[in-house]
């Protein structure tokens, strides 16, 4: 299996999620979450089942990487941190995964908790594929028309605003969009942005 | 003043419109809030309903839909009050197929409209991810002076953490975990979406 495949396969792997209330007890949790709860990463965190005080467990546990999780969860809940992101690797340091806590708003404080391991992946996207390497001749045969129509893409435009915009039919842009993204080689209207970003335009 | 309803989800209100990202464990609490978030349509014919799945997924949530309910929608099919939509590979004209079916129910006068989004990663017809997530970002425009509370249902068992962060958590304003609503802790707007995105592309660090 080639590293890309074998990045497909890790984040394929669901997320461990669950949600916390304005006093750190678990209220909902899905299934591999609960599946998790006894696993190397679970028992490092003291075991994490519905009903049960995240931050207490992770403090009863008396380690640094536990207490600093406790203090992270605690300043997300309290509305001082956006979010809070911290790698934990195993005792064999074989296996990393990756811890992270956003707050909930609103009228029901707390915060939404994601745990998935990360051994072997890399921060980029699964679905981002890497420019190929004659990005900039498929750039220069774009004509001046779907330059602009890209520049607008690339502002998150839809094609209607696109039409509008520049004062030309809805059909027509539908087609300078299909053929740019044709010229770039890229697989979806994303991913022309995305590589047309990356060439400097817009 | 803004006007508020009922979501149907626990005893949660919801500001009209709504765009509320739904996750979910697996498919009975897919079926579950579903039910929930509809019947309040169901038993008030004022209220329109607009189930939207990928082109072979479609008929087989209406009549899993049916099946929940214990009764036909054959009738409010063929009056036009619930209107089966598809998604479409291209997210523009995902946008305009929902802009259309939403606009065909509007004008029926329906006083709101239930939509009920079923995400289906890699389904025949589905968007590709990046461009699915624009589309939900996107979709806040479309909705904005609407009187619709849509509902796009994530499974978090399929979820990849990435998609859920970037995806779920930062296309929609509100947010229901566990059968709780409240607001996404991430939540930018379309022009802020798409500033994100550009960011990422550029560090390489994925959408």
């Amino acid at each position: 299996m080639d590293l890309h495949r074998a990045e497909l396969a890790a984040d394929s792997l669901p997320s461990e999620v669950a949600s916390l209330d304005a006093a750190a007890v678990i209220i909902w949790a899905n299934a591999a979450w609960l599946l998790a709860a006894g696993n190397e990463l679970g028992e490092l965190l003291g075991g994490c089942l519905v009903g049960v005080d995240f931050i207490r467990q992770c403090r009863a546990r008396r380690t640094t990487v536990a207490d600093s999780i406790a203090t992270g969860v605690a300043t997300v809940i309290a509305g001082e941190l956006r979010h809070f992101e911290r790698d934990l690797t195993s005792a064999d340091g074989l296996r990393i995964w990756r811890f992270q806590a956003s707050p909930l708003r609103g009228s029901m404080p707390g915060a939404v908790l994601i745990r998935s391991e990360t051994t072997g992946r890399s921060r980029t996207a699964p679905w981002e594929r890497p420019d190929p390497e004659d990005i900039p001749i498929r750039i220069a045969q774009l004509t001046p028309r779907e330059r602009e129509v890209l520049t607008l893409m690339c502002r998150g435009r839809s094609n209607r605003e696109i039409a509008a915009e520049l004062g030309i039919a809805y059909t027509t842009v539908r087609s300078h969009v299909q053929r740019l993204i044709d010229k770039l080689g890229a697989r979806s209207r994303l991913e022309a942005v995305a590589r047309a970003h990356r060439a400097g335009i817009a | 003043m803004t006007r508020t309803a009922a979501l149907g989800i626990g005893d949660e209100v919801v500001g009209v419109p709504a765009h509320i990202g739904l996750f979910y464990d697996a498919e009975p609490e897919r079926r579950q809030r579903r039910l929930e978030f509809l019947r309040p349509a169901i038993e008030d014919r004022r209220q329109g309903i607009m189930l939207l799945a990928p082109p072979g997924i479609a008929d087989s949530a209406l009549r899993q839909l049916e099946a929940d309910l214990g009764g036909s929608l054959e009738d409010d099919v063929r009056r036009g009050r619930v209107v089966v939509a598809h998604y479409d590979k291209d997210p523009d004209l995902l946008l305009e197929n929902i802009r259309g079916a939403l606009d065909t129910l509007a004008a029926a006068g329906h006083d709101v409209v239930r939509l009920f989004a079923q995400v289906a990663w890699g389904a025949e017809g589905f968007p590709f991810p990046e461009d699915h997530l624009w589309a939900e970002s996107r979709l806040n425009d479309v909705l904005a002076g609407t009187s619709v509370i849509c509902a796009c249902a994530y499974d978090v068992s399929e979820l990849p953490d990435r998609a859920l962060i970037s995806g779920g958590l930062e296309a929609h304003p509100c947010v229901v975990i566990g059968g709780r609503l409240t607001e996404s802790p991430n939540y930018l707007t379309p022009p802020e979406y798409m500033r994100s995105f550009l960011r990422n592309a550029r560090s390489g660090a994925g959408l």
